[in-house]
């Protein structure tokens, strides 16, 4: 569904994803893994035509050194590196950022009521996300739904993001470090939820450095090393039985 | 002094302070959006004015003025936008210095086609003239009419922001332009509407200024300049501070041009400077 090959990502001052390949199948939750710095948040930008990071699409230097591919990221068959964000939104996925970005001057209702994307459309499988159905979901924020989202507790915040997120009606949800900052009975609730939305045939992604958590939310690991490169992947469970890639390339 | 000037005065005040407002809630709009200092603004009014003037010199309706100065200043906000600014979006020094040059070039071509002679509307059909007289008292009404006028566009333009969609998507723009286009919304043209939305009240104000206010090709750059000291004290990108900050200085301008003609733009300079001192962000600005 979520096809990311050979990425090459970087800054003016960096380069920093040399080559990243990288798949999310359809109805399936990958986990990125990776140290500060390494990479995680810009592929996410990337991904969702958030810029910087520029993404080297078309450098002749790059092609000759990879091989001839160019950096590609598609996504049901659509070529996102071509689109807008608000395109890329339209295509079906909806993003959790880092930091989690809530607008603070809206209510809880607005931050959710001002989306696009497919808010009126749905996303074709499941059913449609709306207001009431994402206040269900999270019956906290229908408790919190006049207040100014700058008043929100940081848990509260997380949970609006994803909800904001929903009501965009995605196909693949990304999420770039849902549980930073997160009290652990906060967390406990946040990974119930999210694996409530993957036995919905959601699809997802999530960038985190809790091990533990994303091991618990993902069907597949991968985990970006240094020089820019993918040092591992593979399923979920090979990491509970051998956790030595973890410290390989974690330093846990 | 007696109560009767004092009333005068402050209605004076109050309606130079309409007028501003009505410029620098478009001009704090577009910047709380795309972090533009707009000068462009100011070629708008002047448009809007000479628009109207000459509307009303060939129908002899004052609203046919109104609606012509808001249409044109609309068309020429709309040009500049798809047409150069998009052209250079989030780079700031091309962005300000084409602002700048729309304002120079739309202020000569005024110069060019209507000389440099002051001018006003005549007494138009449609606005209210003549005085109101209260027992004693006795004021303009076309004052009282600007007055009038503002606070419906105001009152209007705050229910816009706070109870529609379309004013929510523009608030969160303000609060995060990136994360409200990956929510799917188009800020582009987000940004297109709100550009020919300010165009649109600048325009207004200058057709409705011209009616008050003496009319040069240079009106225009100076009631930005007013504008822009309104803007800084009510706080950059807020609405509720361009109407207290509109306030203050409409009923500061008037009084002082009364009082203490020879410090006139000293005594709107220093109520900014204090406020840039004690409260950078403005009176209802966010901190960042
Ligand atoms: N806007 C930017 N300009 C220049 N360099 C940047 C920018 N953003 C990130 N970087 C650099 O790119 C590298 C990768 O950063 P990135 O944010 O993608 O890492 P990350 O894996 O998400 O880290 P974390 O776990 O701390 O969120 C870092 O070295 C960072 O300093
Ligand atoms: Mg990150």
């Amino acid at each position: 569904m979520l096809t990311v090959e050979n990425l090459h990502a970087g800054y003016e001052t960096a380069r920093v994803l040399e080559g990243i390949s990288l798949t999310v199948e359809d109805g399936e939750s990958v986990a990125l893994l990776g140290r500060n710095g390494m990479g995680k948040t810009t592929l996410v930008r990337a991904v969702c035509g958030l810029r910087p990071p520029t993404v080297t699409a078309d450098s002749a230097a790059v092609d000759a050194a990879s091989g001839g591919t160019r950096s590609r990221v598609t996504f049901a068959d659509t070529d996102l590196l071509a689109l807008p964000p608000h395109e890329i939104t339209g295509t079906g996925i909806g993003l959790v950022p880092q930091g989690r970005r809530v607008f603070g001057s809206l209510t809880v209702e607005e931050n959710l009521g001002m989306v696009g994307g497919r808010r009126k459309k749905g996303n074709g499988k499941t059913q449609r996300w709306t207001i009431p159905r994402v206040f269900e979901f999270f019956p906290r924020l229908e408790e919190r739904a006049r207040a100014m989202a700058r008043t929100l507790s940081g848990g509260e915040q997380q949970m609006l993001a994803i909800a904001r997120a929903l009501m965009t009606n995605p196909e693949l949800l990304i999420m770039d470090e849902p549980s930073e900052g997160l009290a652990p009975t906060v967390l406990e609730v946040i990974r119930e939820r999210l694996t409530q939305l993957r036995n919905t045939g959601l699809s997802v992604l999530v960038a985190e450095q809790n091990v533990d958590f994303a091991l618990a939310i993902s069907d597949r690991v991968f985990i970006l090393g240094e020089h820019g490169s993918m040092a591992w992947s593979g399923p979920s469970e090979t990491l509970h039985d051998d956790p030595e890639p973890l410290h390989q390339h974690l330093g846990l | 002094m007696n109560a009767t000037f004092l009333v005068q005065l402050v209605l004076n005040g109050l309606s130079f302070g309409a007028l501003l407002f009505l410029m620098a809630s478009g001009f704090t709009l577009i910047f709380g959006l795309m972090r533009i200092s707009n000068l462009a603004h100011g070629a708008f009014y002047v448009v809007g004015a000479y628009v109207a003037v000459v509307t009303v010199a060939a129908t002899g309706n004052f609203w046919a003025g109104l609606v012509a100065g808001g249409a044109v200043a609309a068309a020429v906000g709309l040009l500049v936008e798809r047409g150069l600014l998009r052209r250079v979006r989030n780079r700031e020094m091309p962005e300000v210095l084409i602002t700048v040059g729309v304002l120079f070039v739309l202020t000569d071509v005024v110069l060019a086609i209507f000389g440099g002679d002051a001018r006003s509307v005549n007494a138009a059909s449609g606005a209210p003239s003549g005085a109101l007289v209260v027992g004693d008292f006795a004021y303009p009404q076309y004052r009282l009419f600007i007055i009038g006028v503002t606070v419906v566009i105001g009152l209007l333009l705050f229910a816009l922001q706070r109870y529609t969609r379309i004013g929510a998507i523009v608030r969160a723009g303000v609060d995060d332009r990136e994360m409200t286009s990956a929510m799917g919304i188009d800020i582009d043209r987000v940004f297109t509407y709100v550009f020919v939305f300010g165009a649109v009240l600048a325009g207004a104000a200058g057709a409705i200024g011209s009616g008050l206010l003496s009319l040069t090709p240079f009106s225009g750059t100076e009631i930005l300049l007013f504008a822009m000291v309104v803007v800084i004290i009510g706080g950059l990108g807020s609405v509720g501070g361009a109407a207290v900050g509109a306030i203050l200085i409409g009923l500061i301008d008037t009084v002082a041009k009364v009082y203490v003609p020879e410090l006139s733009y000293f005594t709107i300079f220093a109520p900014m400077a204090l406020v840039l001192v004690l409260r950078p962000q403005g009176l209802f600005g966010r901190t960042a």
